[in-house]
Order: C-alpha cells, then sequence, then structure tokens
C-alpha cells in the first residue's frame, strides 16, 4: 500500500522582509571586510616588536568613550524607536531624531579626532599603525555616515507618513551593525 | 614552529595567525547559519495548522 502524501504546509507571510533580507546579506559581506581587516591588524600587531611604535602619538582612547558611549546610546534610542513605531508610527519620530543626533554627534567627534591626530603627524603614509587606524576606522566612520542619511531618509518619510515598517527595519538593521561593530574595532585598534 | 607565510616564530604572532584563521572560518559559517536557523523557527511557527494535515 502505497502510503498517503501529505501537503506541504504553505506560509501565511514571507519569512522575512526583502529589503530586510538584503540589508542582512550587506551586513554579512561588510562583517567580513572588517573581520579581514582587523585580522591584517592582529598579524601585524603581533608581529611588530613594538607596538604602537615609539615615534607615533597615541590614540586618544579614553576621549573615544564619550563618542563610543555616544553611539551606544543612539542604538539603545533607535530600539524605542521601533518599538513606538509599532505603537503609533508617528511617536516614534523624537527617538529617530535622537539617534540621528547621536549619530552625527559620533562622526563629527571622531573627524575632530582624526584632524588633531593628522596634527601630531599620524598619518596614513606615517607607518602601519597610522594606515590602519585610518583605513578600519575610517571605514566604520563611512558606513556611519551612510547609515546616517538611511536614518535621515526615515525620518523624512516619517514625518510625511510615508515610512513603511519594512522601511525602518532595514535601515535599523544598517544602524545595528554600526553601532554593534564599534566596540569590537575600539578594543582592537584603540586598546 | 615558524609560520609559513612570513616565517615569523614569535608567539603573538602565531598566535595572531591562529585566531585570525579561525574567526575567518567561523564567522560567514556562523552568519549564514544564524540566519538558516531563524528562517527555520519562522518557517514552523507561521504555518497553518489546518493545513497540515490535507492529503495530495
Amino acid at each position: 500500500m502505497i502510503p498517503e502524501r501529505r501537503a506541504e504546509p504553505r506560509l501565511t507571510r514571507p519569512l522575512i522582509p526583502s529589503g530586510v533580507l538584503g540589508m542582512l546579506l550587506f551586513i554579512f559581506t561588510e562583517a567580513m571586510l572588517f573581520a579581514g581587516m582587523i585580522s591584517a591588524h592582529a598579524i601585524l600587531k603581533g608581529g611588530a616588536r613594538e607596538w604602537p611604535p615609539g615615534n607615533q602619538p597615541r590614540l586618544p582612547a579614553a576621549e573615544t568613550l564619550l563618542n563610543t558611549a555616544a553611539l551606544l546610546a543612539s542604538g539603545v534610542v533607535l530600539v524605542a524607536a521601533h518599538f513606538a513605531f509599532r505603537r503609533r508610527p508617528k511617536s516614534a519620530l523624537a527617538p529617530l531624531a535622537i539617534t540621528l543626533g547621536l549619530g552625527a554627534f559620533f562622526v563629527v567627534a571622531q573627524g575632530r579626532e582624526w584632524a588633531a591626530l593628522l596634527a601630531q603627524g599620524l598619518t596614513l603614509s606615517s607607518s602601519p599603525y597610522g594606515a590602519f587606524f585610518y583605513l578600519i576606522i575610517g571605514t566604520h566612520a563611512l558606513h556611519a555616515v551612510g547609515a546616517i542619511l538611511a536614518l535621515g531618509w526615515a525620518l523624512l518619510r516619517l514625518r510625511r507618513g510615508a515610512l513603511t515598517p519594512v522601511q525602518l527595519w532595514t535601515c535599523e538593521a544598517f544602524w545595528y551593525f554600526v553601532v554593534l561593530i564599534w566596540p569590537v574595532l575600539y578594543l582592537r585598534v584603540y586598546l | 614552529m615558524p609560520c609559513p607565510v612570513c616565517f615569523d616564530s614569535a608567539d603573538g604572532n602565531r598566535a595572531a595567525f591562529f585566531a585570525t584563521t579561525a574567526l575567518l572560518s567561523i564567522l560567514p559559517l556562523a552568519m549564514l547559519g544564524g540566519l538558516l536557523i531563524y528562517l527555520r523557527r519562522r518557517a514552523r511557527t507561521q504555518r497553518l495548522p489546518d493545513q497540515t494535515s490535507q492529503p495530495l
């Protein structure tokens, strides 16, 4: 007797919105990019006799803690924006604007830090120490700027009442990546 | 034992090679595996209960 075949159960809706899935795949590739850079940095650091080199200025690890706190706080506020949006979309305006402000503060503070380090003689070509610092932290800053632009776009759409949940989740995913990868970079590069 | 790439036998360098090899090997598998597990769980919770017992 042939056993009775049962129908494959159907799904009621997509498992994950296309926009979020696309952003997740992009984040995976970017995570590998950072993993590669961190690996190269770790190998160079592991093989160096003196790290950081004696003739190079030290990175301002203590001052950067303030920027780090602002960035982490922006992630927490974005979680609040997420839940506010689920309750009533317009109520997410304030937390989203605060996230944007904290993110902008982070980028501006990093820019000021770079200007000070350049003035002290730490450049891309001054040493591998400087080269890796500007490469890794600069790549992160580019991602932060991109995510700020995405959040700004989401804020504008929210003000017009045109922001969809999927659009917000997609922008959120990008910002969470920028926030969560920063402590790893800080620990590896600054300390 | 020296590293076959740069012939540096320093402990710090060897440890860095081991750690980064592990990171670059495990990270992509962990990310894609995590996503697949998440999608599988969501698929299970989204199935319609009345369609699971219908024969073809």
